[in-house]
């Protein structure tokens, strides 16, 4: 993933927030073919999360982790990638199952 | 609504067209409709190649194209290309002015869109419009990549077409029991609508076994759910002049346009494309008739889902019962109504900014083929951009007396 610091900076300031919290699993799929860049993690799930302060959001599970609907679920940080050309080392976040 | 014709039409040949430029797909598009119109002889100096037996008689005068409105999602990515109002405006020696329109998916009803609104303003009454996609020059990996700008890419890390798709699937599938055969049904009935469809990128038949044992692309959508990486061009001639010497011509009785969020998450409903039924209930109302009068439509089934949303969204089927129709045969010839007589995007193929422009191509000549029976036949065209956040929905008809 070839990301610009500027972008990085925009994104992270959309979910870093969103770190800790918890939810359940609304609507799951799972993805068997990708691009390039994402072809490390395949398979992996995407899904819809209901958080539990009722705002919903779209994201990546943990990779190699069959989610089902109604799974609880905490949203951790997330690498997703190596350092790039622009020097920074793109995160993001990512949902993993709880016990 | 001040009458609008469609007075010429012409589809290329869709699928992996590897001797073609997104360029000559264009040419080929714009002379093919010019040609297909009664008028008078032209001839043009820039036209350097042939397309079909009637490239040197052409009879239309070029000179009555008052606009050009162009659709295309990603050619500056698949090809490199930009400026493509100029670059088809060029091909015409009056140059007329020009205009690219952009919606992702469906950049060609859009562009369609707006050379009707260019048309009832009064500030043009004859113009054409067409759309291309060249996507097999890239990498399909890429086109994925590509493709996913058509969602909230920055925000939905690891979003890809199918998997957003597969989402409203799963959402379906809880709320109603929709299973993946039915999925595959439509698939397959597509994929035997192509077989008479001499353009389509697939004219073969798929047995739904085959369909339900392809690999998984995001679970439950699985490689014959999903709509191709195509090149394709289609174009159309509209007008609002001399509109009694295009009697027999098929009219846009109505159009709609609805919007949605990008984001699935920030709509109200997973189990319908709100965007759809907006943009149908303008078309329904402007065009003066309901879902039961529409005899043929092409809709948007970028994957079998899509169609399944469609039939329900469009008001062919009551909300869950298409799943149902389609088990009973209710979508395909002898049914209630014919869906993607063309074979859909599924098998005709998804040229993703000619898509739009071809349904209305490919509506109004199977209008002028089909509509035998006295009196008024309509025809449905309903083309989608991203997962659902732009819907547009035309209503054309034929009159026979």
């Amino acid at each position: 993933m070839n990301i610009q610091p500027a972008q990085y900076h925009r994104s992270t300031k959309e979910w870093h927030h969103l770190i800790g919290e918890k939810g359940r699993v609304l609507l799951s799929t799972k993805v068997e073919v990708s691009s390039p860049e994402l072809e490390d993690y395949l398979p992996y799930s995407y899904l819809i999360v209901k958080l539990n302060n009722g705002k919903k959001v779209e994201l990546m599970g943990e990779s190699k982790t069959d989610f089902e609907i109604g799974d609880s679920v905490e949203l951790e940080l997330r690498k997703a990638g190596e350092v790039s050309s622009s020097s920074v080392i793109p995160y993001c976040l990512k949902a993993v199952k709880l016990d | 609504m001040k009458k609008i014709k469609v007075i010429g039409s012409y589809i290329t040949k869709f699928g992996e067209l590897w001797d073609r430029s997104l360029e000559s797909l264009f040419e080929e598009a714009v002379f093919g409709s010019l040609n297909s119109v009664d008028g008078e002889k032209f001839t043009n100096r820039k036209v350097t190649h042939q397309y079909g037996t009637t490239m040197s008689e052409a009879k239309f005068k070029l000179s009555d194209i008052d606009a050009v409105f162009v659709a295309n999602m990603a050619a500056g990515q698949f090809a490199n290309q930009l400026h493509l109002n100029a670059l088809v405006s060029q091909m015409l020696p009056n140059n007329p002015v020009s205009f690219r329109v952009e919606a992702a998916c469906a950049s060609g009803s859009m562009a369609i869109e707006m050379a009707e609104l260019g048309l009832l303003s009064g500030r043009y009454r004859t113009v054409l419009v067409v759309g291309a996609e060249k996507m097999t020059d890239a990498m399909v990996s890429d086109s994925t990549k590509i493709l996913a700008g058509a969602s909230e890419y920055q925000k939905e890390y690891g979003s890809t077409f199918p998997a957003l798709y597969a989402l409203l699937a799963q959402a379906h599938m809880q709320e109603y029991g929709t299973t993946t055969n039915q999925l595959a049904k439509i698939a397959s009935k597509n994929h035997i609508h192509a077989l008479n469809n001499p353009k389509a990128q697939f004219r073969k038949e798929i047995p739904i076994d085959v369909i339900n044992n392809s690999m998984v692309v995001a679970s439950p959508l699985r490689l014959f759910d999903c709509s191709p990486i195509s090149d394709g061009a289609a174009s159309v001639i509209l007008t609002t002049k001399n509109i009694k010497k295009y009697s027999n011509k098929p009219t846009i009785e109505g159009f709609g346009h609805g919007q949605d969020s990008l984001s699935l998450v920030d709509r109200k409903s997973l189990t319908e494309l709100s965007a759809t039924k907006i943009a149908a209930n303008q078309a329904y109302r402007q065009a003066k008739v309901k879902p039961k009068d529409i005899s043929f439509a092409e809709v948007h089934d970028c994957f079998t889902i899509a169609e399944l949303l469609a039939c329900e969204d469009l008001g062919f089927f009551r909300k869950g019962e298409a799943g149902k129709a389609i088990d009973n045969n209710m979508t395909t010839y002898g049914g209630k109504l014919v869906v993607n007589p063309s074979g859909g995007l599924k098998a005709c193929g998804h040229p993703v900014g000619a898509t739009g422009v071809k349904q209305i191509a490919f509506l109004s000549e199977y209008l002028e083929k089909n509509s035998k029976i006295k009196g008024k036949t309509f025809a449905l065209a309903h083309n989608v951009g991203g997962s659902g956040a732009t819907a547009i929905v035309h209503i054309l008809s034929k009159t026979n007396k």
